[in-house]
């Protein structure tokens, strides 16, 4: 058993403390729910706000400061090493970490949710085959595989959505299975089984419903992660291939600028940090809101 | 003690799975020579690499080979220090446990105080500051975090080394970074099991009869609070395993983080295969001792 | 939790880093001093004695009283210790950190060479040779005995070895080299064709191929795999101490080096890969010299402890259009397996089909209107902030290039130009291609490579980014699989005729650039013969009209290295001609 599976135990021996900790239902998030809807606007609308192209600039603007930094007006936020306006490249690169963080979610979430629901439903040795595969995700060094990965196979966007698939799912089964393993205990699901319904009909319509609250909660979670590995992959070369502006490539193509044309790295790294501390606290937020009996989820 | 054996063979069996995942991993293009070969080969040294590695065997044969040597703990041999791997990787082991180690304590001694005090002072100022602190430290890209601590503190303040291990003056930049993350995921979890525990019964009680606020902190609450981030300890390995590798590179930190990218970038694979191994039965022996703590701190846990 | 507060405390914390980072740069509370002046000096670029146990880290203290000198490197990656097993670039960096010696040196301030392990040589009488006279009393490091005609023999004969990757290996296969011991301190080499690089590069320390003497003793002693792990058995003015693979390598000064003893007594050299990190050591004062990036010399020269200067002889970038893969046979008739090379595909752009006169010539069109599409001289201005200059001849350097050049070679930029000549290739809508750019050998080759796709870009086609951090190596052995383009950058060039390196190594060597072409190889072959260098000069003239006419290999710039050094510390630090690499340790002077 692991950590989550204890959770879960624990969740009984807690009702009496869970029934005092509905402490105040948090007023809406507000930091979270601006920063995320700027977040969408942006990625819908980038054509249109975006005032110059992302991908192609002029390298006679290299490196051209922020407005009030030295800088102009038609650069807010100031160039990067090849001349391209880093307000653009933020507004567009909202549009890569939407959908790289959607997708990557998306695939991982069903993979692992699916896999926690069978591996929690119906127990045994299937439940050990999974069981024993999320912990050997858990133990390869998802880095060093990208890496060795990136070596035989150069970098690649659809390499690294399989990375970032690969980081995700084991998080989803988890947590999917230990709510499963509860579940199933319920009157509920135990009359339907009585009653001779299928697993399968089971698993959609009786178990299903029940979790998704954890899925969605773990998928908050997860979308730092993802940006913030985004990240990291790129500074070790396994990111987004250029000239495609994505935020975590943006912070580490500028890093030689650190102290000299800070705005470069500093932006895009704003904007990662904004996003992900509004996403964690949504789902800090979404976790106390959807379901009090949910212990603090990792 | 089925448990723990259950666990051991469950151990065993990822750690199978994942060298057959690394042997993949070689021959995923094809050809692994070109992987392995440098730029000045001859053509008869791209023959006798190829005879070296079997190839001419089929794929399943070459794996039992390459398993073999694992078996025997034979990781092989460099292919750029014409030394056996398991002695370079021993050359580094201890500069990164050091690194880690001291990432970890600033990660839990840091961490715990932290929440505890958040917790108690919930909803002022001290508990926005620190858990600003912990959302940001799970916010901002490692290596840039480096950089920026890099610059202030060594080249601004010249308080510290900027690179390279040079003892505890050097350690400090390095564990900071590292830690934070694990520090963060403390101080919430921490924060979060105290506000529960601060207001049960059993704390509740506790006040009932008298003891001093202190005591009821620090002893009742903190105690039943402490399950969570004892757990959460074990899962901050995973964490200072990944942020090892960004960290020592920035820093320049001469452990397995730094010689896996090298590896990379040298293309020795049998070092990065090694590696992946050694991090891999890391990550299975400290799951099993969490696993086995677990048991140990509270028997209302029946496996 | 209140969110207003925590975006207020957020906004604190960026605020106050903000202000901690900016305010970081020192320049503001010194007037500039004046660095040392910026000579376009031509010198070089980066670990003793027995002993070649592998420690761990070790804390050394850097301390001007004791003579210590510290240098930042990207790179330590261990060689193996014997000739035949030294290829170009690790090879560079040994040949100047002043362990290994060769027979003769490029001079400090001439471009000539001069007298080192040897004190004085001939030629023989037919030209086919030379006999050259050691020097005496010049004694091994770990006391493996003086070093004889025997070594040099030795060192030579293994260099060219059967199965050896050292880079002379190729010219001297095709001259036929042999070394014969003609007394204790007198060699002779002789070739059986007259070849007129083979002196230099053989006897030079500016080539890859120059022969490093080692001492045959140690060999004999060790056998041969312990030896690829020992350190001793040099005659340089420094001695191995340490060699931590990835980590660092310490160079203790020899005191019974047989030349003037170094000033330097110990020399530190750190691996540190980040770029940033690298920087933010020297601006600390953790090393005393480190290579800069263009970008930052400005920046480094602010601090008044520290200044930058160019050195060396320029990197040269350029731009491959593979799958040119059109010959058939080597040029002695032997035919080339396997044929047709897997990368051969006459659907790109750049390469045409082999037998079609018409195809061939849109192919070169293509590879022109490239060319004339890249703003070089922009490049140089913007992203190298003026060390460099645009590059007009494939891996042609100063001193070399400067000797040979004429204005004929220069190609414009003209964006329209160029799209008319794609129209008349037959790509009206300009052409679509994966550039991919290798890492690892300057610190600004990714934005240089990006710079040239975006100009690429210009001419209306779609130009794709791959960006192989890892595998700078790989892809020449695997290059005769591809037909994209591939950006390549060099830190340090050699100065050395690039017809001895590139040019010369393919198809009959696994590097490959992704094209072989038999016109430049023949010219090639046929300057070998020659000895006279009037002739070889305009053989070269010809050479060169046929790679700018035919755009084989696309230059882009030409980058200065910039060395940025403690200048509180180092008072002089003079490196010797020819090479890109630093060292000539033993030429620096402290304060």
């Amino acid at each position: 058993m692991t950590y989550f599976e204890f959770e879960s135990k624990t969740c009984d021996v807690n009702i009496n403390s869970s029934v005092s900790r509905i402490r105040q239902v948090r007023r809406w998030p507000l930091f979270s729910i601006i920063v995320i809807a700027v977040l969408i606007i942006f990625a819908v609308f980038a054509p249109l706000i975006a005032p110059h192209d992302p991908k192609i600039g002029e390298l006679e603007d290299r490196h051209v400061p922020p407005l009030f930094f030295g800088g102009t007006a038609d650069h807010i936020l100031g160039t990067d090493g090849l001349g391209r306006d880093i307000f653009s490249r933020v507004v567009y690169g909202s549009r890569v970490t939407v959908s790289i963080a959607a997708l990557a979610l998306g695939v991982g979430c069903v993979i692992g949710t699916l896999l926690g629901i069978v591996s929690g439903y119906y127990g045994g040795w299937v439940d050990e085959v999974i069981m024993r595969m999320v912990d050997i995700k858990f133990a390869v060094p998802l880095i060093l595989i990208a890496l060795a990965l990136v070596v035989s196979l150069g970098s690649s966007l659809g390499l690294l959505l399989g990375l970032l698939v690969f980081m995700v799912w084991g998080h989803f089964s988890r947590q999917v299975r230990a709510e499963v393993l509860v579940i199933i205990k319920t009157d509920y699901v135990s009359a339907a089984r009585l009653s001779g319904a299928s697993p399968i009909r089971i698993m959609s319509h009786h178990i299903l419903p029940g979790v998704i609250s954890i899925m969605v909660v773990v998928g908050t979670l997860q979308v730092g992660a993802i940006v913030l590995a985004e990240a990291s992959l790129s500074f070790l070369g396994a990111g987004v291939p250029p000239p495609t502006a994505a935020w975590g490539s943006m912070v580490s193509d500028g890093r030689l600028y650190i102290v000299t044309a800070w705005w470069v790295s500093l932006i895009p790294g704003l904007a990662i940090g904004m996003l992900v501390v509004s996403i964690t606290l949504l789902g800090d937020w979404l976790r106390d809101r959807l379901d009090p009996q949910i212990r603090q989820v990792q | 003690m089925q448990f723990l054996v259950k666990r051991l063979i469950a151990g065993f069996l990822a750690l199978l799975i994942v060298t057959m995942l690394v042997f993949g991993l070689s021959r995923i293009h094809g050809d692994p020579r070109t992987l392995l070969i440098s730029e000045d080969a001859t053509q008869e040294q791209y023959d006798e690499l190829g005879r070296h590695l079997g190839l001419d065997q089929p794929l399943y044969r070459q794996y039992l080979l390459n398993l073999s040597h694992l078996i025997r703990a034979d990781l092989g041999n460099s292919i750029l220090q014409h030394r056996p791997v398991e002695e370079i990787l021993l050359s580094r082991i201890p500069n990164s446990v050091f690194l880690a180690t001291v990432a970890f304590l600033f990660a839990t001694l840091i961490g715990i105080p932290l929440g505890v005090l958040a917790a108690v002072n919930r909803g002022r100022l001290w508990d926005h500051g620190i858990r600003a602190f912990a959302v940001l430290g799970q916010a901002l890209p490692i290596f840039w975090v480096a950089l920026v601590l890099i610059y202030i503190f060594a080249v601004g303040l010249s308080w510290v080394p900027a690179s390279r291990n040079n003892g505890w003056s050097s350690v400090i930049l390095p564990a900071i970074t590292l830690g934070w993350f694990g520090a963060s995921g403390q101080i919430r979890i921490l924060r979060s099991s105290m506000l529960e525990v601060l207001d049960s019964e059993y704390v509740r009680l506790a006040r009932a009869k008298g003891s001093t606020e202190r005591s009821v902190i620090w002893k009742h609450a903190l105690r039943n609070a402490l399950v969570g981030p004892i757990t959460f300890a074990g899962l901050t390995l995973a964490s200072l395993i990944t942020g090892s590798i960004v960290v020592e590179t920035v820093f320049s930190w001469p452990g397995l983080g730094l010689l896996a990218v090298q590896s990379v970038t040298n293309s020795d694979y049998p070092i990065l295969q090694g590696v992946i191994l050694l991090v891999a039965i890391v990550y299975i022996v400290a799951s099993l001792i969490v696993d086995v703590l677990y048991t140990i701190i509270d028997p209302r846990i029946r496996i | 939790m209140n969110s207003r507060r925590l975006t207020m405390t957020y906004v604190t914390i960026i605020v106050g880093l903000f202000v901690l980072i900016t305010g970081c740069d020192d320049s503001v509370t010194q007037t500039p001093v004046s660095s040392p002046p910026r000579p376009t000096s031509s010198s070089t670029s980066v670990t003793s004695t027995a002993v070649p146990k592998e420690t761990s880290s070790s804390t050394v203290a850097i301390d001007a009283e004791s003579k210590i000198f510290t240098l930042a490197a990207t790179d330590v990656t261990f060689p193996a210790m014997l000739p035949n097993r030294l290829p170009a670039a690790p090879g560079g960096f040994i040949r100047r950190w002043g362990v290994y010696e060769t027979a003769m040196v490029w001079a400090v301030d001439k471009p000539e060479l001069e007298n080192r392990l040897i004190t004085g040589w001939e030629m023989h009488s037919d030209g086919l040779g030379w006999t050259l006279e050691l020097k005496e009393g010049v004694h091994f490091h770990g006391g493996w005995g003086e070093m004889t005609a025997d070594d040099f023999v030795w060192s030579f004969e293994d260099e060219i070895s059967e199965g050896s990757i050292h880079s002379g290996i190729g010219l001297a296969r095709v001259t036929g080299a042999k070394a014969e011991v003609i007394d204790k301190y007198t060699v002779s080499i002789t070739l059986e064709q007259p070849n007129s690089f083979f002196f230099d590069a053989f006897f030079g320390n500016g080539s890859g191929a120059s022969t490093k003497v080692f001492s045959k003793n140690r060999v004999e002693s060790l056998g041969t795999e312990d030896a690829l792990l020992d350190l001793s058995g040099g005659t340089g003015p420094f001695i191995f101490k340490k060699w931590a693979q990835g980590d660092e390598v310490i160079l203790d000064a020899f005191d019974e080096y047989h030349g003037t003893p170094s000033e330097v007594k110990t020399v530190h050299i750190f691996e540190i890969k980040e770029s940033a990190t690298q920087i933010a050591a020297l601006k600390s004062g953790q090393v005393d010299a480190s290579l800069v990036p263009a970008p930052l010399a400005e920046d480094i020269d602010k601090k008044p402890s520290l200044g930058t200067r160019s050195f060396g002889v320029p990197g040269s970038q350029r731009l491959y259009p593979q799958g040119q893969f059109c010959m058939e046979t080597t040029l002695s008739g032997e035919p080339l397996t396997p044929y047709p090379r897997p990368g051969y595909d006459s659907d790109k752009p750049w390469v045409g089909e082999c037998n079609n006169a018409v195809s061939q010539e849109n192919a070169r069109l293509v590879r022109m209107a490239m060319s004339m599409s890249i703003n070089r001289q922009s490049i140089v201005d913007n992203i190298l902030g003026g060390f460099g200059r645009p590059s007009y001849l494939p891996e042609v350097l100063p001193p070399l290039l400067d000797s040979v050049w004429q204005d004929r070679w220069l190609i414009p930029y003209d964006v329209s130009a160029a799209k008319k000549l794609l129209m008349d290739a037959g790509y009206p809508d300009g052409i679509d291609a994966l550039m991919r750019i290798t890492t690892g050998s300057h610190p600004l080759e990714i934005e240089m490579g990006q710079a040239v796709a975006q100009f690429l870009g210009a001419l209306g086609g779609d130009i794709r980014v791959e960006v192989l951090t890892y595998s700078g190596n790989r892809p020449s052995v695997v290059a005769r699989e591809r037909s994209d383009l591939w950006f390549r950058s060099s830190s340090a060039g050699t100065g050395e005729p690039p017809e001895l390196t590139q040019l010369r190594r393919n198809p009959e060597n696994a590097f490959n650039p992704g094209l072989e072409v038999r016109e430049p190889l023949e010219i090639i072959h046929q300057m070998d013969t020659l000895t006279a260098k009037g002739d070889i000069n305009n053989l070269r003239e010809k050479l060169y009209d046929g790679f700018n006419h035919n755009q084989w290999i696309i230059p882009i710039v030409l980058a200065d290295q910039i060395l940025g050094i403690n200048t509180a510390k180092i008072s002089e630090w003079k490196m010797t001609t020819g090479s890109g690499y630093l060292g000539d340790f033993e030429n620096i002077r402290f304060q």
